[in-house]
């Protein structure tokens, strides 16, 4: 698979004058400017390819964590509109991954792009910003969760291999690495066998020693308990 | 994590109508995020859009809502000066504000492309952060004049206030120069001189007056104890041990200063982290303001001793130094941009530890030696004029806190 060449063109926010849109076409081919996934900054995502040669007809899915879409196209076309939420600001953070997959004639896959776009509330208005030392919203989880990652936070200019280590106190343990040196790690909670409880997180790169440790929880009233 | 959205913001909105000011180079693509449930700190990446070789600064408000915030300048760090187009990211750190006690639930930031300022101003009454705190005059400001040799000359920053309650400081672009003086030159000390080609790659803001004494003592706290006393006068009597701290030289510690020195204390109260004492090389170019003559108005020396164009540009023996000490800061005229007292008053103080050959290789954002003592510049009040020329290099001992020595201070833009 390769990284699908999608260009997520500006589209005018319909909400408000007083929303600004992303006025250049953002490429998500790798090449892009572009340090975290492509980030979203309308509704409408109208999307960008080229036809793949000896394709007769292609499937994309659009996979967040609350749900998947698929749409086929039965005949060349090159672009589509994506409506990412229904509302005018999203009312919930996602990230999505993109897979954009050609078929020929015998229904033999000739090309497969994948690409991957983040809805966050930081880039339509606002976001929360909490530096209370005893915040009892800071250790929360409830259903999703945006988890960013970054290799430049350990300080090394060479820094490769993150992942995100989730061990669930008494329970699972999932390791989830990453390609992209920078980005967002989806955590679905609701319906994924977590349950409630106390969560270790550990973010660390291959090549350097630093790690970034958390300790969230998921509880049936929402009441947190601590962060380290 | 707060994951339901509010009401839309005007976020990018004024940051766009901003950024058209320089140049046509806009800014978009705001996205702030916490780095949860990693840090308390929190990234904002933007896109600046410009021409090829664009180099813009960019200054930040930060928003609760519609409600403004008061956030100090070391709360950022990242993308915020000279910068170039493309994808870049600031680093907010809300510690370093007031807002600790209850979450900012719709935190958003202003990012707007300034002109370039002529002037820092700030207010060493005011708290860090607080409104007003620091100021900055641009080009097309009233209180700027061009007359004579000079442009955009801020004339009424003589008053005392700016001596005392304020610290001003002139913007300085980054450029190549030649330091050092010719073989020519009257007064020369040719070991201490070799002319070579110096490119300083970042600009930065320099003080327009040597610290007097009462700014000293609203940083500090504490009125200094000085041979030439008065409140608009510079301080003397202080070392470099004494300014950053003993054993924090530039090599051993870098810009990292000891827990109450004097430069920790201005950080502390402005919240201006990269407040410093000028190079060796940031000092002589921007006491010589474009100048390769002796003395920055243009002229050299016809006598070693004394000299009438020095007599108009600093205090030294022959200006009234031999018996009155030092001058009130900015008693003389300044050079083309705007900053005081180049020539004599007292011996500045360097970051650098001092090289005495410099050599004449084209060097770029020298550093000066690993050991030894700290430079020093451009002549006290009791000095024949010769010691006072743009190119007079000296040094002196970190502990080293005689009536002949002061400072001024900078704040390099990177």
């Amino acid at each position: 698979m390769r990284n699908m060449r999608w260009a997520v063109l500006a589209a005018a926010m319909t909400v408000s004058s007083a929303l600004a849109v992303s006025s250049d076409s953002i490429l998500v081919d790798g090449t892009s400017d572009a340090k975290h996934w492509q980030t979203v900054f309308t509704n409408e995502v109208p999307l960008r390819w080229n036809w793949a040669a000896n394709a007769v007809r292609a499937e994309l899915t659009i996979a967040g964590m609350t749900g998947t879409i698929t749409t086929n196209f039965t005949q060349t076309v090159s672009n589509y509109v994506w409506r990412a939420f229904q509302t005018d600001v999203p009312s919930s953070e996602d990230v999505y991954d993109l897979t954009l997959n050609f078929f020929d004639n015998g229904e033999a896959l000739v090309e497969a792009w994948t690409g991957r776009l983040a809805v966050v509330a930081g880039a339509f208005n606002s976001a929360a910003v909490d530096a209370v030392e005893t915040s009892r919203t800071w250790p929360k989880v409830k259903t999703t969760a945006i988890i960013p990652y970054d290799a430049a936070w350990a300080g090394a200019s060479n820094t490769v291999g993150p992942q995100v280590v989730i061990a669930k106190a008494g329970g699972a343990v999932q390791t989830n690495a990453f390609e992209n040196t920078s980005g967002y790690y989806g955590w679905k909670l609701r319906n994924s066998g977590w349950g409630y409880g106390t969560f270790n997180l550990t973010l660390s790169f291959a090549s350097v020693t630093n790690i970034y440790e958390a300790e969230v929880t998921r509880s049936l009233d929402g009441t947190a308990i601590s962060v380290k | 994590m707060k994951t339901t959205m509010k009401a839309a913001m005007a976020v990018l909105a004024g940051s766009l109508a901003l950024g058209a000011m320089a140049d046509g180079a806009t800014i978009s693509d705001v996205v702030v995020r916490q780095r949860w449930p990693w840090s308390r700190l929190v990234d904002i990446d933007y896109v600046l859009t410009g021409e090829v070789g664009t180099k813009a600064d960019v200054t930040i408000k930060g928003y609760d809502g519609q409600t403004a915030l008061d956030l100090p300048l070391n709360a950022f760090s990242g993308d915020r000066y000279e910068v170039t187009p493309g994808f870049r990211k600031l680093v907010f750190d809300p510690l370093k504000t007031s807002y600790t006690n209850d979450p900012m639930t719709q935190f958003r930031v202003e990012i707007s492309i300034t002109n370039t300022p002529l002037y820092m101003v700030v207010d060493l009454t005011k708290p860090a952060g607080q409104e007003g705190q620091i100021e900055y005059v641009y080009p097309g400001d009233a209180r700027l004049v061009t007359e004579g040799r000079y442009t955009n000359l801020w004339a009424d920053v003589t008053n005392d206030v700016y001596k005392t309650d304020k610290l001003v400081l002139r913007h300085v672009s980054a450029g190549t120069f030649m330091m050092g003086s010719p073989d020519s030159e009257l007064g020369r000390v040719s070991a201490w001189e070799n002319q070579h080609q110096v490119t300083l790659t970042h600009d930065y803001f320099i003080a327009i007056y040597q610290m007097t004494q009462k700014q000293w003592e609203h940083i500090t706290g504490t009125a200094p104890n000085c041979s030439w006393a008065g409140s608009s006068r510079p301080r003397d009597s202080v070392s470099y041990d004494n300014l950053r701290g003993v054993g924090c030289n530039w090599w051993a510690s870098n810009s990292v200063v000891a827990a109450g020195s004097f430069l920790y204390k201005l950080r502390s109260v402005t919240g201006v982290d990269d407040f410093d004492l000028p190079t060796d090389a940031q000092f002589e170019y921007a006491c010589r303001a474009g100048t390769t003559t002796a003395l920055n108005n243009g002229t050299d020396l016809t006598n070693t001793v004394s000299d009438a164009n020095l007599n108009l540009l600093g205090r030294y023996a022959g200006s009234g130094g031999a018996t009155g000490g030092t001058a009130v800061v900015g008693s003389y005229l300044p050079n083309d941009w705007g900053i005081y007292d180049m020539h004599g008053n007292l011996w500045e103080l360097c970051l650098d530890l001092v090289t005495t050959g410099l050599g004449t290789t084209p060097v770029t954002d020298p550093v000066g030696a690993k050991s030894g003592g700290p430079v020093t510049r451009t002549g006290r009040w009791a000095n024949d004029a010769y010691w006072c020329r743009s190119a007079c290099r000296n040094s002196t001992s970190t502990s080293d806190n005689g009536a002949n020595i002061g400072f001024r201070v900078v704040r390099t833009l990177r």
